[in-house]
């Protein structure tokens, strides 16, 4: 099953938007040494003591999650779901009277969908392919 | 490290300046727009473009220039979550500018409203 595709700039979307392929630094969870925190095998804000790519506090001899800036960049394939602001159960749910249901803002205010990730590849083509056998 | 004249630091300061118009609070660090924007974004400021960073490009401490942005007093929260980063984007070309850590992790509730304060971002030159 072949999707239609449309690039915007450096992001591929296929399916009318249903699918996104974005390049960025993969995602990555290894045991925090002084060597690996050392700034030319990851980036200078991974140091023991500080935030981890999940917010997470970083100390040595602990695991932790970075994003590897410092070798070639995967594809992350996004897929587009429904979500409900009037459900009282959703994180993306706004109360009505809500201060950020500005008239003016409305747009940003409140999602009606958002993109999940459905994955990382190591070509642009690999997370196409995938994006099909979900589509068919 | 390579001396750099202050006027290749500055166009490269002069691009954010001109073209990022959002600010968004994140549920982790985002490696993409996409993720900046949806998949982790909690909530956002739209400034608009050239409003992110009002200041004028100056010196950096110890060296290079740097740009401060606005700080944020009325940002809506979108989602219910924890937020640990935050991302300075162009939407207009779906860029993702800067992703960096909070100062401390917020929990944040959908439909309230958040706040920053001002940023700099810096490019350093000799002297670090």
């Amino acid at each position: 099953m072949s999707l239609s595709q449309n690039r915007k700039g450096d992001r591929l979307e296929l399916d009318g938007g249903r699918f996104r392929v974005e390049a960025g630094p993969a995602l990555k969870r290894a045991k925090a040494t002084e060597t690996l925190l050392s700034n030319d095998q990851t980036a200078e804000h991974y140091q023991h003591g500080l935030p981890d790519a999940k917010g997470e506090e970083i100390t040595l001899g602990q695991h932790f999650h970075y994003l590897d800036y410092l070798n070639p960049y995967v594809f992350y394939l996004y897929e587009k779901v429904d979500v409900d602001p009037s459900d009282p159960d959703s994180p993306y749910h706004v109360p009505e009277g809500s201060v950020t249901l500005r008239d003016d803002n409305v747009d940003v205010s409140k999602y009606t969908y958002v993109y999940e990730e459905r994955g990382a590849f190591e070509t642009e083509d690999e997370a196409v392919a995938q994006a099909e056998r979900l589509a068919a | 490290m390579t001396f750099l004249n202050d006027n290749t630091l500055d166009n490269g300061l002069a691009a954010l300046k001109a073209a990022a118009d959002k600010v968004y609070i994140c549920s982790a660090e985002p490696a993409t727009y996409t993720a900046a924007t949806s998949t982790n974004a909690l909530g956002n400021k739209n400034f608009g473009a050239g409003a992110v960073f009002p200041s004028a490009i100056a010196a950096g401490s110890p060296s290079g220039r740097k740009l401060d942005s606005a700080a944020i007093t009325d940002g809506s929260v979108t989602a219910t979550g924890t937020a640990t980063h935050d991302a300075t984007v162009t939407s207009g070309s779906s860029r993702l500018e800067i992703a960096q850590a909070l100062s401390a992790s917020q929990a944040v509730t959908s439909g309230n409203v958040f706040t920053r304060t001002a940023q700099t971002v810096r490019l350093p030159n000799l002297g670090g």
